[in-house]
């Protein structure tokens, strides 16, 4: 055996001897990680559901509460009421043509959810926290969500079974409980931020240009609202998984990613009105662009004459005049197509 | 200075609203009984924009909102 040889079979040894304790201590780590960090701030029910109010946090939310609403609330409400009110007077006066139905009962409306909506978060966060502690007690002591060995149970890695495998699968584990971590702690700042912003966003659904913008902030806040409670359902199921990694990693995986496929569906719902007429519009003249040109061809094909048959019994076919350069948007989605119109 | 501000605000504000509002009253004098009906109508929206603007410029909104925040 040469030289070589035997510090290239050291440096496996090494390396698969590291891999081994990695594998070893993996399992520990990750019960500790979710056990010390994520069960104990995150997701106890104090923590998971805190009082906004109360705290040290709580003090510095209600000071920056009163100095947004009267500092910004407040000047931001006099202009769009200022500007509301001159424009249904300039509509009626000289008739704009703007549509101001029920215009009285949406201010109204929007000007109390605007100064109530800091207590109604204080509200939905009780009521959280009502359902989200049920589900905290469920299965004590052997199938409750808290403990991490619980959580961890059925993921069998570690021991003497350390290989490259049991490697990629604790690294996918660390990155998931990781994210577990950041989106619970980006949640917990969520909740304690969005309500100081809510009047203010609220007021934005007066205007219909930032509509949109003042409807997210509250599918948001929903959103991370009861994201623990939708996370807890897979994390209590994965306390009953024994000997199966890949269905522990699923349950976990599962927990990391409802919360964010959610929030998906309902921001896609409320863009619906932006990309869903964009794509209908797209979907209409690309349809119309393949109709038309199919009629093209079909003109062409019948303009040349069948083997056998005079030219002179058919129109000669015009090759360059079935298309002809307009602009993209017609305006009645049938004749249009993409960029060019077919002449008629 | 302040007060001096305000009434300014208040004058060019009430000066704006009845400027706004002679369209409106000029239809009820008119001998064209569409244009009447077409008056009564526009009345309706006018007294909500006119009723919203001076409550934001009075400052009646801001008291409100002082009051329920503030108690």
């Amino acid at each position: 055996m040469n030289f070589v040889s035997i510090i290239v079979d050291a440096i496996l040894k090494a390396i698969s001897y590291i891999v081994s304790a990695i594998v070893y201590v993996g399992k520990p780590v990750l019960v500790s990680l979710y056990s010390n960090f994520i069960s104990k701030y995150l997701l106890a029910p104090q923590y998971a559901f805190p009082n906004i109010v109360s705290g040290s946090v709580g003090e510095g939310v209600r000071s920056l509460y009163y100095f947004v609403m009267f500092s910004i609330y407040d000047p931001l409400l006099t202009i769009i009421l200022i500007a509301l009110g001159l424009l249904i007077l300039l509509n009626s006066s000289i008739q704009l043509g703007m549509d101001f139905k029920n215009i009285w009962i949406k201010i109204l409306l929007l000007l109390v959810l605007s100064n109530i909506s800091f207590f109604l978060f204080q509200d939905l966060l009780y009521v959280g926290s009502l359902l989200y502690t049920q589900l905290w007690n469920y299965g004590v002591p052997y199938h409750n969500f808290s403990s991490g060995s619980n959580l961890l149970i059925g993921l069998q890695i570690g021991g003497g079974s350390g290989s490259i495998v049991s490697l990629l699968i604790l690294v996918i584990f660390v990155f998931l409980m990781l994210y577990l971590l950041l989106f619970l702690s980006m949640r917990a700042a969520i909740l304690y931020t969005f309500p100081i912003l809510a009047p203010i966003f609220t007021l934005l659904i007066l205007i219909p240009r930032t509509k949109e913008i003042g409807e997210r902030i509250w599918f948001l806040f929903l959103d991370s609202l009861f994201a623990p409670i939708i996370m807890s359902i897979p994390l209590i199921l994965s306390t009953y998984v024994r000997n199966n990694s890949v269905l522990v990693l699923g349950f976990l995986a599962l927990a990391d990613a409802a919360p964010t496929m959610l929030a998906m569906s309902q921001s896609s719902r409320s863009a619906t009105s932006f990309l869903g007429r964009s794509v209908g519009r797209g979907v209409n003249s690309s349809m119309g662009y393949i109709t038309k040109n199919v009629k093209g061809a079909e003109m062409i094909v019948k303009s040349i004459p069948a083997p056998g048959e005079s030219v002179a019994a058919n129109v000669s076919p015009e090759t360059g005049s079935i298309r002809q350069f307009s602009p993209l948007n017609s305006g009645n989605g049938t004749s249009s197509s993409l960029f060019f119109k077919v002449k008629e | 200075m302040v007060q001096r501000a305000f009434g300014i605000i208040a004058g060019v504000s009430g000066l704006i609203i009845a400027i706004l509002w002679v369209p409106i009253a000029i239809g009820y004098f008119s001998k064209d009984m569409d244009r009447k009906a077409d008056a009564k109508e526009r009345t309706k929206d006018a007294l909500i924009g006119t009723v919203i603007f001076v409550m934001a410029v009075s400052g009646v909104l801001y008291a409100v909102v002082h009051y329920i925040v503030a108690g």
